[in-house]
């Protein structure tokens, strides 16, 4: 036990000589050089939900609800400014299985940074981040009638990345307590590719076939609209803290196109195609709240 | 405190000596065997997997068998390791498990099926119907849902070890529905050697309905 006190007393001399340090080497008046907020709330997903036709279109079967948020959400954002003109912001979200699988990196640039209330930059940002696909082997169960039309047994759902990277203009405003950030960009993004099998063997017969799902990466252009506003509701020398909420939004027409191999009885009998999926619109929207401190 | 303390000093001592001979020197040389006998029996193919049955009446499109090659002598099987043990299980590391590997003095040169009875109007009595056959091993061997070709049953069995046991096994499937009431295979396999083992299925009964 004494070891481990030792070890923990270590660690907050250690924290506390780099904020020691951090607040010295602010020489200059900002209203933050470096920001821990952590922040919980939703995420809506929708999609246009459109009929599967002759092919299966892995766009329908995102995972959805029809009440509340679809997936929550335990953000944790640092920001750094290493000087006037640049800010750094990794978030790193945790959903309900409290991994941290999705990251963004934002990166801002204010090319004249000045004592006015409002300030104007650019912002880019790089973002992946997972979601569910489910069920999708529902398309066979109601298609392949005469077959088992799915011969694994288990639920199917597997976390599919969306990946991307955005461009826009940002508006930062500060004023007393308040302060609070406006961004728009544009972007591309896409599905990181996956992999799936769909296994079938006819009814009271031998005949047996495989279906082998390879998505391709298809790239989309899409439009992000963020805002976000704090109230600070207590300082210290350097130090301050309160709340935040922001939401964001996301519009995009994409699609997951792959190509599908069709093996019969052997893997030697192979039917390759190339499956172009219409583009349906996404949306996404998030919503969130919580707490700040700045040093 | 201190005898807190020993006391697990002296299990972590007993436990790892029971892990670090985890490492047995098994004499890996294979026991060989010969191909010498057939067996073959009925498959029920019409569900999700296949499963052997007793029963000599298959659906027109589901017509499968098992085929076993193995030494007359009899199967082979390793001793597996034995349950003598209640509640926390004896550390294998302490004594060696080593597997019997065996390796046959043969591999299937070839598969040869032959039809007793007419299959459809375009297959006669007497047809050889190899091609209308595919295969699947019925071992570990067997990945994914599908069969495979009969050329690569029998070339898998090259430089085969068998670890389980000295029976070399697989399934054979009917590709085309039976028109017939009935229907019997001759099943002729050529082995490296030249020699040729062959027998005859049971008799089936189709079930149309």
């Amino acid at each position: 036990m004494a070891g481990i006190r030792c070890h923990l007393f270590g660690l907050l001399m250690l924290l506390q000589s780099f904020f020691a340090f951090w607040s010295n080497a602010q020489s200059s008046e900002m209203v933050e050089k470096f920001r821990f907020s952590i922040t919980a709330g939703g995420r809506y997903i929708n999609r246009d939900s459109m009929p599967d036709a002759g092919n299966l279109d892995f766009m329908n079967y995102l995972y959805g609800q029809n009440f509340g948020a679809d997936y929550g959400l335990l953000s944790l954002n640092f920001r750094m400014a290493p000087t006037e003109k640049i800010e750094f912001s990794a978030t790193a979200v945790l959903l309900s299985d409290l991994i941290p699988n999705q990251l963004n990196i934002d990166v801002r640039y204010k090319p004249a940074p000045n004592d006015n209330p409002v300030t104007w930059g650019m912002i880019g940002s790089f973002y992946i981040y997972p979601q569910y696909l489910e069920n999708y082997n529902s398309f066979h169960l109601f298609r392949d009638t005469g077959f088992i039309a799915d011969l694994d047994p288990n639920f199917r759902q597997i976390s599919v990345y969306d990946i991307g990277i955005a461009l826009g203009p940002t508006l930062n405003f500060s004023k007393g307590r308040f302060h609070g950030e406006i961004n728009f960009s544009l972007g591309i993004s896409g599905f990181v590719p996956f992999d799936e099998r769909i296994s079938q063997k006819k009814k009271d017969a031998n005949l047996r076939r495989e279906y082998h799902y390879e998505t391709h990466y298809s790239p989309a252009l899409f439009f992000r609209p963020e805002a976000e506003a704090g109230i600070r509701l207590m300082s210290f020398g350097k130090t301050s803290g309160g709340i935040i909420i922001k939401a964001g939004g996301m519009w995009s027409e994409r699609s997951i196109n792959y190509k599908r191999t069709t093996y019969t009885w052997t893997t030697e009998d192979a039917i390759t195609n190339e499956i172009k999926i219409e583009k349906q619109w996404y949306h996404k929207f998030e919503i969130e709240g919580g707490f700040y401190l700045a040093f | 405190m201190r005898i807190f303390k020993k006391a697990i000093l002296i299990l972590a001592i007993f436990f790892i000596l029971r892990i670090i001979p985890g490492c047995c020197d098994c004499d890996e040389s294979t026991i060989p065997f010969n191909f010498n006998s057939i067996d073959i029996i009925n498959l029920d193919n019409s569900g999700e997997w296949a499963v052997t049955t007793n029963s000599d009446t298959m659906k027109p499109g589901a017509v499968a068998f098992e085929v076993a090659l193995f030494d007359s002598l009899g199967y082979f099987y390793a001793a597996g390791p034995s349950l003598n043990s209640i509640g926390f299980g004896q550390a294998k590391a302490m004594r060696c498990d080593c597997s019997m590997p065996f390796s046959a003095n043969q591999s299937l040169k070839s598969i040869r099926i032959t039809s007793l009875y007419a299959l459809t109007p375009e297959i006669d009595a007497g047809s050889e119907v190899s091609g209308y056959f595919v295969g699947r091993p019925t071992n570990n061997s067997s990945t994914g849902a599908l069969y495979t070709s009969l050329e690569s049953i029998c070339g898998q069995t090259i430089g085969k070890t068998y670890y389980d046991s000295g029976v070399e096994s697989f399934g054979l499937f009917l590709t085309v529905p039976v028109e017939n009431d009935c229907a019997r295979f001759a099943v002729s396999i050529k082995l490296s050697d030249n020699t040729i083992l062959t027998d005859t299925t049971r008799l089936i009964f189709i079930q149309n309905k």
